[in-house]
C-alpha cells in the first residue's frame, strides 16, 4: 500500500510538473538530481553485476528488482529537472544515453547480420529465423529502442547541417533495425507513428524525406526477408504470444478489484497458481504492469500522464520545429509498450526520453519554466 | 457339506500362501546372506576403473520442440525469465554429444570404501576436479573438496588428493566418482549388497531362467526416494514444474538379477520403465571372488511426440501422446586392476576435526544444508534437523532485514520528490 500511494504521489508531481502546476526551483532541483544520478548509479551496478552472474551478490538481483518499477519515472523526472537547471548534467547524461542507444543499436543490426556479441541464454525465433536483440534480452526490447533511435534519425534529418545525412542513415538503420526484430508491437509503433507524421506531412513537405526513408528501408527489409509478412497470418491463427497476453489482460479487472494496492509480494509467489489472478510480470502490457504491481490510483495516473504525453506529442508534431520528430518518437514508444514492458537498461533511455518531450516548450516564445532562487 | 468343502479349500489355500511366503522369506535370506558376504570380500580389495561416458546428442526435433515449449511457458508467465535461460541452455547443450573418460580408484578399508579420482559426470563441461570419497556401506558420503588437475594429470590423480579434507556429507544415494545413478555405481562398482537400499516390505523374490530377482518398488531416483508410484520427469529440461502425461506415470518397479553360478553376485539392473539399465558384460576371478570386469550402463528416456495440450484442474496433459523410449547415455566401466587392500587407513585419521562441513544428508532434492563445524562427531539425523531450523530462522531474519530495509530505504526518494513537489506546488501557488 505504501509503494502503490508513493508511486501515485510521484507520478501525480510528474504530472504537475508537465502542466506548469509546479515551478522547480535551482537548488532543490539540483539536490535531487544529485539523488537520483545516485540512484541509478546503484541499480545500473546491481543490475549488471546480477545480470553477469546470479550467483554473485544474489541480494542485488533482488534490489535491482526491488527499485525496478522507479527507473523509468525517476529518469522521466531527472531530465526534466536537468532540462530546467542543470544543463551540463544533461548534456553529459544525453551524451551518455545517446552513445548506449547507438551501441543497442549496432548491436541489433550485428546480430541480424548472424553475429551475437554477448549471448543470453534465451533466443527468440520465429520460423526458424532467428530475432536479433543484441545485447538487449528480447527483440520487442530492441524494437523500442530502435524506435527512439528512429525519432534521433527523424530529428536530425530535420536540421540544415551534416547531421542531416547522420539522421538519414540513423533512419533507414532503425526502420530496418525495427523490421529485423519481428517485433509486431514496434511494427505498430512505428506504422502508428507514420501514420500520424503523415497526416502532418499534408501540410509540411519537408516531413516526406524522413518519413519516405522509413518506408522505403522497412520495405525493403521486409523483401529481403519476406517471412515477417506471415507475422501478421501467424497471430490471427491463435498465437500463442497474443492469446497469454489477451488471459492475463482478462483478468487484471479481478486482480485489481481484489488487490487495488497492487498484487503484494507474498501473493505474487502462488500467483501462478491461482488462475484467476495475472501474475505481475504476465501482462506483457506496460501500463497494465504498473497497475498489477502498483494498483489503482497509480494506473489511472499513468494513463493521465501518457495522454498528457501524446497530447504534447501531438503538439510537437503539428509545429514547425525539427522536434516534430520526437513527438513521433513518442508516440511510437507509447504505443509500442502496450504490447511489451522495458528492462532496467531500456527504462532508463525510454524514461529519460519522455522526460525529454515532456519538458520541451512547443512555443519557443514561450517563458521558461524555472525559478531562480 | 458345503462348509466341510469351503474350510478345506480355505486351508488348503491358507497352507498354499503361507508355504509360498516361507519359501519366499528363505530364498530373500539367502539371498541376504549371499550378498552381504560379497560386500564384506569387496570391502578388503582395492580396485581401479575406467569409466567412459557417452552422452548422446539429442534429436533435432526434440532440442526445437523442448526450446518451442520454454519460450511458450515464459511467454505464459509459468516460467521466470532466469529459469527459462538455463533451461534453454540445458536443452542447447543436449543437442550436442558428448564423451569423457576417467579413472576411478575404490580403496576397500573394512569397514568403509574410500573412492579418489577424477568427478565423473554425465554432463562434463570438460573440468577436472579430483575429490576424495568415504562411502559407508548402506550410508552416508562424506566428500573432501574437490581440487582442480590438469588433464593430463588424471591418470595419477587418486595419488593426488591426500589427506582427506572433510567439505561435505551428503545423502546415501549420491558420490562424485559414481556416474549415472551413484547408488547403481555403488551396487555394482563396490559390491555394496542393493538390499541395504531395499527396505523389506517393498521387496520381492523370483526366479527366472536360474536367476534370482530381486523386484522392488522403492528406489532412488535422481537423489530422490521414489516408492510404488513413478511419476517423475524424463529429464530436468522439462523442469519440476510440468507435468507428464497420465500415459507416463507407473506403477514403480525396479528389478536386480542375482546370478547364483557367478557367487551370487549382481549381474543385471533394469530400473523404472527400462530408464536404466546396467549389465555385467565380462567377470574376471579375484581369488574365491568373481568380480565384473566390464559393466555397461545405459539411460533412456520416453520422448512424447505430438498430443495435444489439455489442462485439467492446473495441469496440462497431452491427449493421445505417442511415447519412444530414446537411449541417452552410455557408461562403459572396465576394471583395470585388481589387488588386496595393503594401506589401511581409520576413518578418525581421515577425518580430523575442527573442519568446516556442509551436511546434506536432510535431503539433496529438497536442497536442505546444513553448515557448521565438525569436532570429531556427525551430528545425528535429529540433531541435523534442528540445525537446520535454526540456520534457516537466522538466514530468513538476516536476508528478510537486508532487502527489506533496502526496499525502505528505496522508499527516502519517492517520499523526497513528492515532499519537494509539495514545497514547489505551495511555492507556486503563493507566487
Amino acid at each position: 500500500m505504501i509503494e502503490s500511494l508513493l508511486m501515485s504521489g510521484v507520478l501525480l508531481v510528474t504530472i504537475l510538473l508537465h502542466t506548469g502546476k509546479i515551478v522547480p526551483v535551482t537548488t532543490e532541483s539540483r539536490f535531487l538530481l544529485f539523488v537520483l544520478t545516485l540512484f541509478f548509479a546503484c541499480v545500473s551496478v546491481m543490475y549488471f553485476l546480477a545480470r553477469v552472474d546470479h550467483s554473485f551478490l544474489p541480494s542485488f538481483s533482488q534490489l535491482a528488482e526491488v527499485s525496478y518499477g522507479w527507473v523509468w519515472i525517476t529518469a522521466f523526472l531527472s531530465v526534466w529537472l536537468g532540462k530546467c537547471c542543470c544543463k551540463t548534467w544533461l548534456k553529459v547524461a544525453s551524451g551518455a544515453v545517446g552513445v548506449l542507444l547507438l551501441v543497442l543499436l549496432a548491436g541489433i543490426l550485428v546480430h541480424a547480420a548472424g553475429y551475437l556479441p554477448y549471448r543470453w541464454g534465451l533466443s527468440y525465433t520465429y520460423a526458424g529465423y532467428s530475432r536479433p536483440h543484441g545485447m538487449l534480452m528480447s527483440p520487442l526490447e530492441a524494437g523500442i529502442v530502435a524506435l527512439v533511435t528512429w525519432a534521433w534519425g527523424m530529428f536530425w534529418m530535420a536540421q540544415s547541417d551534416t547531421r542531416r545525412w547522420i539522421g538519414t542513415l540513423l533512419v533507414g538503420m532503425s526502420s530496418a533495425a525495427v523490421y529485423l526484430t519481428l517485433s509486431r508491437s514496434a511494427w505498430l509503433g512505428l506504422g502508428v507513428a507514420v501514420g500520424v507524421g503523415t497526416l502532418f506531412a499534408l501540410h509540411r513537405r519537408f516531413l516526406w524525406l524522413p518519413l519516405g526513408v522509413t518506408v522505403g528501408v522497412f520495405a525493403l527489409s521486409s523483401l529481403a526477408l519476406p517471412i515477417g509478412w506471415s507475422r501478421s497470418v501467424y497471430a490471427a491463427q491463435g498465437d500463442p504470444s497474443v492469446a497469454s497476453r489477451l488471459t492475463a489482460w482478462h483478468k487484471m479487472p479481478t486482480t485489481l478489484a481484489q488487490y487495488p494496492f497492487g498484487v503484494p509480494d507474498e501473493v505474487r509467489s502462488v500467483a501462478i497458481r491461482r488462475q484467476e489472478i495475472a501474475q505481475p510480470g504476465s501482462a506483457l502490457n506496460f501500463y497494465v504492469e504498473i497497475g498489477l504491481a502498483y494498483g489503482v490510483l497509480p494506473l489511472l495516473l499513468t494513463g493521465m500522464l501518457f495522454f498528457l504525453l501524446l497530447l504534447r506529442a501531438w503538439q510537437l508534431g503539428s509545429s514547425n520545429l525539427p522536434e516534430f520528430a520526437w513527438g513521433l518518437g513518442t508516440i511510437a514508444t507509447v504505443v509500442a509498450l502496450l504490447f511489451t514492458y522495458p528492462s532496467v537498461l531500456v527504462s532508463i533511455p525510454l524514461g529519460g526520453f519522455w522526460g525529454m518531450v515532456s519538458a520541451m516548450e512547443v512555443n519557443s516564445d514561450a517563458t521558461t519554466r524555472v525559478h531562480a532562487d | 457339506m458345503r462348509t466341510t468343502f469351503l474350510a478345506v479349500v480355505f486351508i488348503t489355500l491358507s497352507l498354499h500362501g503361507f508355504t509360498q511366503t516361507s519359501e519366499s522369506s528363505e530364498v530373500l535370506r539367502l539371498l541376504q546372506e549371499q550378498l552381504a558376504r560379497q560386500e564384506h570380500e569387496r570391502l578388503r580389495i582395492t580396485t581401479r576403473w575406467r569409466v567412459r561416458i557417452e552422452v548422446f546428442a539429442r534429436p533435432e526435433d526434440r532440442v526445437r520442440s523442448a526450446e518451442h515449449s520454454v519460450q511458450e511457458r515464459l511467454q505464459q508467465g509459468e516460467l521466470r525469465r532466469e529459469d527459462a535461460e538455463w533451461l534453454l541452455q540445458s536443452i542447447r547443450k543436449s543437442a550436442k554429444g558428448s564423451a569423457s573418460e576417467c579413472i576411478v580408484k575404490v580403496e576397500g578399508q573394512g569397514d568403509f570404501w574410500i573412492t579418489s579420482g577424477k568427478v565423473c559426470s554425465l554432463d562434463d563441461g570438460g573440468t577436472s576436479l579430483a575429490t576424495k570419497e568415504v562411502l559407508l556401506p548402506g550410508s552416508y558420503v562424506i566428500a573432501a573438496s574437490p581440487i582442480s588437475v590438469e588433464t593430463s594429470q588424471v591418470q595419477t590423480v587418486p595419488e593426488l588428493v591426500e589427506p582427506l579434507s572433510v567439505n561435505s556429507v551428503r545423502p546415501e544415494a549420491t558420490g562424485s566418482h559414481m556416474p549415472g545413478n551413484p547408488l547403481l555405481s555403488r551396487i555394482f562398482l563396490l559390491g555394496e549388497n542393493p538390499l541395504r537400499w531395499l527396505p523389506l516390505e517393498f521387496v520381492s523374490v523370483r526366479k527366472e531362467d536360474g536367476m534370482y530377482v530381486i523386484d522392488s518398488r522403492h528406489w532412488h531416483y535422481k537423489l530422490t526416494r521414489v516408492k510404488e508410484q513413478w511419476t517423475g520427469s524424463s529429464g530436468s529440461l522439462n523442469s519440476s514444474e510440468s507435468k507428464l502425461p497420465k500415459s507416463l506415470s507407473a506403477r514403480l518397479k525396479v528389478s536386480f538379477f542375482i546370478d547364483p553360478t557367478k557367487g551370487f553376485a549382481v549381474s543385471r539392473f533394469q530400473g523404472i520403465q527400462g530408464e536404466e539399465v546396467v549389465e555385467v558384460r565380462r567377470w574376471r576371478r579375484f581369488g574365491t571372488l568373481l568380480l565384473p570386469e566390464q559393466i555397461v550402463m545405459q539411460r533412456f528416456v520416453m520422448d512424447v511426440h505430438g498430443g495435444e495440450r489439455a489442462v485439467q484442474n492446473g495441469i496440462t496433459y497431452l491427449v493421445g501422446a505417442q511415447v519412444v523410449r530414446r537411449p541417452v547415455s552410455k557408461i562403459t566401466i572396465d576394471l583395470l586392476s585388481v589387488e588386496k587392500t595393503t594401506r589401511r587407513i581409520a576413518l578418525k585419521d581421515l577425518l580430523p576435526p575442527n573442519r568446516a562441513v556442509a551436511d546434506y544428508r536432510l535431503g539433496l532434492d529438497t536442497g536442505q544444508v546444513v553448515f557448521y563445524r565438525y569436532e570429531g562427531v556427525l551430528p545425528s539425523l535429529q540433531q541435523l534437523s534442528v540445525m537446520y531450523q535454526q540456520q534457516e530462522q537466522r538466514r530468513r531474519e538476516e536476508s528478510g532485514v537486508n532487502v527489506g530495509q533496502t526496499a525502505r530505504w528505496l522508499w527516502i526518494l519517492p517520499a523526497l520528490l513528492i515532499l519537494v513537489g509539495l514545497l514547489w506546488y505551495l511555492r507556486s501557488r503563493k507566487l
